[in-house]
């Protein structure tokens, strides 16, 4: 498959580096990750952990000090000294990689649902009938199609959020970073936002990265980067992550509630696999365990 | 109760009115203003006041939410009309008393007066209510675009204004937050003198502050991921176009406005 992203020993710190490296403070140090088209991806870390600073060096808000990020093979670093060229260069890789942040009301610009969704469409220059329809199909397939006409602060925090993702889905990118886009909403508005993203990802095959630092939305992922002090420090399917709930309790993350409850119960000498993750799986493991 | 403030207030609908190119709206708008004021009569008024009834049924918009938008300005109103009514004093007395005279012309006068602003509101209102107020910074932005040596600056100025139109709703919820949350901690914003009051804001519009530059911060990001670099090459969703009924509306202003002029000759008084 083909690669969409790519960082290659990627290091970044956001104080000047000097000669001595050893005492700058790193955000991200020597990453390398690679990220497949059509993968589902979500990086866990704790506050700190350089997950923040992995999503904006994505799409070339920060560029790397060390290492380089691709993008569909285009680095984010500036390919010349020629400001238009840069400017072009860095549109073609911010189309393509979208990015949803934390607080839905600092990403819409518009006083209007369908025109903040034509925001970024208008900015690519694409012909006004075009962005009529990107525009419908975007907010139909994030199921906001009948608030088009409405204004953005009136609805509730999860349905902004479906329209900012409307608003980078009409600008058509290959891959969509969320930073912790679940992380300011209410429980129902987190599970509209994660239905939404799910559906991208099986119906359109969009390709997802998650950023987030609750465990129940990392379960549901194909692919799961554990990110600490600006490493990653694990890198697997759930199962083998979740496995691992020592080391993930050491740099400040749980594991989910079934993951744990079935491996407290494998402690006290029970035959119950350690790699459930979530209730279904684990009422499917007692029951033939009380069949046995 | 700060967020029923109707600045911008937009009704979605499928007018005609609503479907009026922009630019004809703010053009036609503006010339209703200033007719308004050409008027010296009574007939010439009533002319304006029928064009515009005609304009408020084709709106669809309900009376109700018209007239809704009159409120905010009644004690002006009454302020002009009481003014009007002292200090006017041809025509004949109807009652004295000391320093205080009025007269029918003094109540001609305010009436006048009156119908005069509240044409004026509605008639502004029904642009802001049939018009999303990107579309009338558009507007603005293309009326003014022939102005090539400052047309960038157009286009900043005009997102400047939907970005602020947006952030109004936004920063009223966060000052009503951030008010609990000060009065929770024990401050006291309603007692006291003026200037004690005044200075009881203080811890309100510090947090303000700081949270709207992290806004904006967070704004840029945002636009800048979604390839915002400035007004250069951009196209738009919404084509404006001129359509048969923007004629239609022009043709009709033209005559409320010659009619207007021809009121005035025929009639040199205000009643």
């Amino acid at each position: 498959m083909e690669e969409i992203l790519k960082f290659d020993n990627v290091s970044f710190s956001y104080d000047e580096i000097t000669e001595d490296t050893s005492r700058t403070e790193y955000a991200i140090r020597n990453v390398s990750l690679s990220i497949k088209t059509g993968e589902y991806v979500a990086v866990l870390g704790h506050n700190g952990s350089g997950k923040s600073t992995f999503a904006k060096l994505c799409n070339g808000i920060l560029v790397p000090d060390e290492g380089q990020v691709l993008v569909n093979g285009l680095s984010t670093h500036n390919p010349s000294d020629d400001e238009t060229e840069n400017l072009e260069h860095i549109m073609k890789i911010r189309k393509d990689v979208g990015m949803v942040f934390q607080n839905p009301d600092n990403q819409i610009v518009a006083t209007i649902v369908e025109e903040d969704v034509a925001f970024g469409p208008e900015n690519l220059g694409v012909d006004p009938l075009e962005i009529r329809k990107r525009v419908d199909e975007s907010l139909k397939a994030v199921g906001m199609y009948e608030y088009r006409g409405h204004e953005p602060h009136k609805l509730s925090g999860g349905q902004k959020q479906r329209v900012a993702i409307a608003g980078i889905l009409a600008m058509q990118p290959r891959c969509l970073v969320l930073d912790e886009s679940t992380a300011m909403l209410d429980p129902r508005g987190r599970r509209e936002v994660m239905n939404t993203v799910r559906k991208l990802h099986d119906d359109l095959g969009m390709t997802v990265v998650f950023i987030t630092h609750f465990m129940d939305e990392a379960v549901t992922a194909d692919r799961v980067v554990v990110m600490d002090k600006g490493h990653v420090i694990m890198d697997g399917t759930p199962k083998e992550v979740f496995k691992n709930a020592e080391r993930l309790r050491e740099v400040g993350l749980d594991v989910p509630q079934a993951t744990e409850f079935s491996i407290e119960l494998s402690k006290i000498g029970l035959n119950v696999p350690t790699d459930t993750l979530n209730t279904d799986e684990c009422v499917e493991a007692l029951s033939a365990l009380l069949e046995e | 109760m700060m967020k029923d403030i109707t600045i911008g207030q937009y009704f979605p609908g499928n007018s005609v009115i609503h479907r009026m190119d922009p630019r004809m709206k703010l053009v036609l708008t503006f010339l209703y203003i200033i007719v308004i004021f050409v008027c010296k009569n009574f007939y010439s008024l009533g002319a304006m006041v029928f064009a515009l009834v005609l304009m408020v049924l084709f709106s669809q918009i309900p009376v109700k939410t018209i007239l809704k938008s009159v409120k905010p300005i009644f004690i002006i109103i009454v302020f002009t009309a009481i003014l009007n009514v002292l200090y006017t004093t041809n025509g004949t007395i109807l009652f004295e008393w000391k320093f205080i005279h009025i007269s029918t012309g003094g109540i001609y006068t305010a009436v006048f007066m009156v119908i005069r602003i509240i044409s004026l509101v509605v008639a502004s209102s029904l642009l802001t209510y049939t018009t999303s107020p990107t579309l009338i910074t558009d507007a603005i932005e293309r009326l003014l675009s022939p102005l090539k040596f400052m047309r960038n600056s157009v286009h900043t100025i005009a997102m400047m204004m939907t970005i602020a139109l947006r952030f109004i709703p936004t920063l009223i919820e966060e000052f009503d937050k951030i008010t609990s949350a000060q009065k929770a901690r024990g401050a006291d914003l309603e007692t006291g003198t003026l200037v004690e009051r005044a200075k009881a804001l203080i811890p309100i519009f510090i947090p303000l502050f700081i949270t709207s530059f992290r806004r904006a911060y967070e704004l840029a990001y945002a636009m800048e991921c979604r390839c915002y670099h400035g007004g250069e090459g951009r196209t738009r969703m919404k084509q404006m176009k001129l359509h048969g009924f923007d004629v239609v509306g022009l043709v009709f202003m033209v005559v409320v406005t010659a009619g207007v002029v021809s009121l005035n000759i025929v009639f040199p008084h205000l009643i």
